[in-house]
């Protein structure tokens, strides 16, 4: 077993619960044991930054102190938690702000999706695939948090991000290649703009279902969130027929546990708007 | 002659605001030729009062009230695609940050009020608990911008306690918030930073 210190966020207690229930399962079938660190707090989000930008860099900073008492390198599986603490920790280090918890950088930050697309991961995704998702056509969607800026992300694939499609590739699936990848999705400007949020939303949706793919796979609970939960208003809103039944949106970790034949994996979509189990159904019987 | 509001003025004081905004955020906004690209990468800036690459110019130019006033910065999505391809790599993302900074600590109303309520709102819910509870963020959120004189329509109504009810049904909304027992240090720490909130 591969120990991890975990920082999980908010969005996975409460909105993403199927996000944290399918990360645990996974995880264990490939060997990492996800320590999750004590009493996290919140990143701060957008909120933090907007008002304050010093509120950005110590709200995350704490996190990273608790990882380092663990000594364990910390994974993360929000891409929004995962860009605020990488900016938490480069700030400090520039020295822009006083640093309450003198932080040591001892410990590196994972991208949970990043690091199960490196290769012994996959090989080992590979391995435990059991229902191979053959007949399934996917598009992957990153969102802006785990590309953009690079400065701050460390990885220069912001144009063309290609780990979930490794990920996706990895369980039998085809990923399509499609221009949306890292398009915003509006973030929370849903609530207090809504027109705004879903005319973003709507056009991604719109873009994937003329790729021909049949599901978005998603690493971020707020473009899960957007995304799934948007489409009966955006369905109401912008007239679509009553053929469109609705484009599933599943967490990476979604589809590996439905490759490993993982039942429990299923409880999870109970927390969708649009119901993945059809779909799954239709390929299973193919 | 009286001053309006549109005439440029490139002396002076308003100049200085232009270096000080600079030396503080590290940016150097007298690199930008108005390429566009931030503005063409931009996927709000068709929402935008002034676009991205007319706020780094009156940036340049010292309109300090006309950007403390304007709508799109608290429009901006902080999706980093300006600051990803600025090719004079001026990060035009914290630039439009840190006028809505510079907002927040001035008495000005911003211009989009109920995008900073939210912020707002956020920020007391994280301290209250030190984690994010949406129910709450939500519940904070309508009676702040009902006190403000926001008042919903009907079908506005109807649309949020249907979602609201969809969220519960499927165990997406947590009633009784989750608190980190960090949440009281977080507390401290902020106010010693001198947290403050949005002016109305």
């Amino acid at each position: 077993m591969k120990q991890l210190a975990f920082y999980p966020g908010c969005a996975l207690q409460s909105m993403s619960w199927d996000y944290r229930e399918s990360i645990n399962q996974v995880a264990v079938k490939l060997g990492l044991d996800l320590i999750e660190i004590p009493d996290w707090t919140c990143c701060g989000a957008t909120a933090a930054h907007s008002l304050d930008e010093r509120m950005s860099v110590i709200l995350p900073a704490r996190n990273l102190a608790s990882a380092e008492s663990l000594g364990l390198d910390l994974a993360v599986a929000c891409p929004m938690c995962f860009k605020r603490l990488n900016y938490s920790r480069q700030m400090l280090e520039q020295k822009r702000v006083d640093d309450p918890w003198s932080l040591q950088s001892t410990v590196a930050i994972r991208d949970l999706a990043r690091l199960l697309a490196t290769e012994p991961m996959l090989q080992q995704i590979r391995e435990n695939v059991e229902n191979p998702l053959t007949h399934l056509r996917v598009v992957c969607y990153y969102g802006c948090q785990v590309v953009r800026p690079p400065k701050i992300i460390g990885f220069k694939d912001y144009e063309n991000p290609q780990h979930l499609d490794r990920i996706a590739a990895a369980v039998g699936a085809t990923p399509i290649d499609w221009s949306f990848k890292a398009t915003c999705c509006g973030a929370s400007i849903g609530i207090p703009k809504k027109e705004l949020g879903l005319s973003l939303v709507n056009k991604l949706l719109m873009a994937a279902r003329a790729s021909g793919a049949q599901a978005i796979i998603v690493c971020c609970p707020l473009c899960q969130s957007n995304l799934d939960l948007y489409q009966p208003e955006i369905c109401r809103q912008f007239g679509y027929g009553q053929t469109n039944a609705g484009l599933p949106i599943l967490y990476y970790t979604e589809l590996l546990g439905i490759a490993f034949n993982m039942g429990s994996v299923r409880r999870g979509f109970k927390s969708h708007m649009v119901n993945p189990e059809l779909l799954f159904d239709r390929i299973a019987a193919r | 002659m009286e001053r309006t509001n549109d005439t440029l003025q490139i002396n002076g004081r308003e100049n200085l605001w232009a270096r000080a905004v600079s030396m503080e955020t590290g940016i150097q906004v007298a690199s930008c030729y108005q390429c566009l690209r931030c503005s063409n990468s931009c996927p709000v800036s068709t929402f935008m009062d002034i676009k991205p690459h007319q706020i780094v110019r009156l940036v340049q130019l010292g309109q300090k009230e006309k950007l403390l006033k304007c709508s799109a910065i608290w429009i901006c999505l902080s999706c980093e695609m300006c600051t990803t391809y600025c090719p004079n790599e001026i990060d035009v993302a914290a630039l439009l940050n840190h006028l809505k900074n510079s907002v927040v600590c001035s008495q000005i109303t911003p211009a989009e009020y109920e995008i900073a309520a939210f912020h707002e709102v956020f920020m007391d819910v994280l301290q209250k608990h030190g984690r994010m509870n949406d129910l709450q963020l939500m519940q904070r959120f309508k009676f702040k911008t009902l006190s403000h004189g926001h008042l919903p329509s009907r079908d506005e109504m109807s649309d949020d306690i249907s979602l609201a009810l969809e969220l519960l049904k499927r165990r997406r909304l947590r009633l009784f918030p989750e608190r980190s027992r960090a949440a009281n240090e977080i507390k401290r720490v902020l106010r010693q930073h001198g947290h403050k909130g949005v002016s109305s």
